[in-house]
């Protein structure tokens, strides 16, 4: 077994429903291949350094796990194959000494209240176009 | 065709020629054509320069990928790594700053370049 820790970032204007999906997912893959999932943390909408698939934010999500290569093979497949992943980079862990990790990132208050019906408007654009 | 070549030889061998002494007199000391002129070899630079790694004095300072804010420190204003010789790090804990920033910069926690346009 091997410590493992997972960043991925979702599309900014996800549904509840499609952030549990993914979610779920990556929970289910941990499960089925007998790795054993410490923390699932949600860093919130971020602002990114720069834009990944057009998209200037994101949400971020850690992922803190332990398991075998083929769990991790398995993972970035599903994360590979997700549209609604923007990014995701994985790192064994297993050689750094643990420390505390604070548990939640302080996120500084990205979304403005504006902006989000411009965000819905795109997300209803961006599903019709794959519909 | 007879002409071209004289004068494309030596301009190749010009060019390590010239750029040989450079970075070796670059870094080491300039005698007697720097800036100063009369300061001597005594003063080669303006400043001290700070001679020890940060994460050697700090033993709790830890090197994360996850924190940018700490990695700020070594990329300059465009966002290139910040050389050994003006950060100061050792050796090993440059390897990690390293390390840390192309990590970072995969995620989008620090930018791969400056001015990235924002759609």
């Amino acid at each position: 077994m091997r410590k493992y820790e997972t960043i991925f970032i979702l599309q900014p204007e996800l549904s509840e429903d499609d952030i549990k999906s993914v979610t779920a997912k990556a929970q289910d893959v941990i499960s089925t291949y007998k790795g054993e999932c410490f923390r699932m943390d949600d860093w919130g909408i971020r602002k990114l350094a720069y834009p990944i698939k057009k998209s200037a934010r994101g949400r971020y999500y850690y992922l803190r796990f332990d398991g075998d290569s083929a769990l991790i093979a398995e993972l970035e497949r599903r994360l590979r194959l997700d549209d609604k992943v923007l990014r995701y980079q994985s790192v064994n862990i297993t050689d750094v000494p643990e420390r505390a990790v604070p548990e939640k990132k302080v996120e500084a208050p990205e979304v403005a209240a504006e902006e989000t019906a411009e965000e819905v408007a795109v997300s209803e654009e961006t599903t019709g176009g794959e519909a | 065709m007879s002409d071209e070549r004289p004068t494309s030889t030596p301009s190749t061998y010009q060019r390590p020629a010239s750029s040989g002494p450079r970075p070796a007199g670059g870094p080491g000391q300039r005698p007697a054509g720097g800036p100063g002129g009369n300061g001597g070899p005594r003063k080669r630079r303006p400043f001290q320069r700070r001679k020890v790694c940060r994460f050697c004095a700090e033993k709790n300072l830890v090197i994360d990928y996850k924190e940018p804010r700490t990695l700020r420190f070594f990329i300059t204003e465009r966002g290139k790594i910040v050389p050994r010789r003006i950060s100061g790090n050792c050796a090993a804990h440059q390897r990690h700053i390293t390390e840390a920033i192309k990590r970072a910069r995969n995620i989008a926690l620090l930018p791969i370049a400056a001015n990235h346009a924002v759609s």
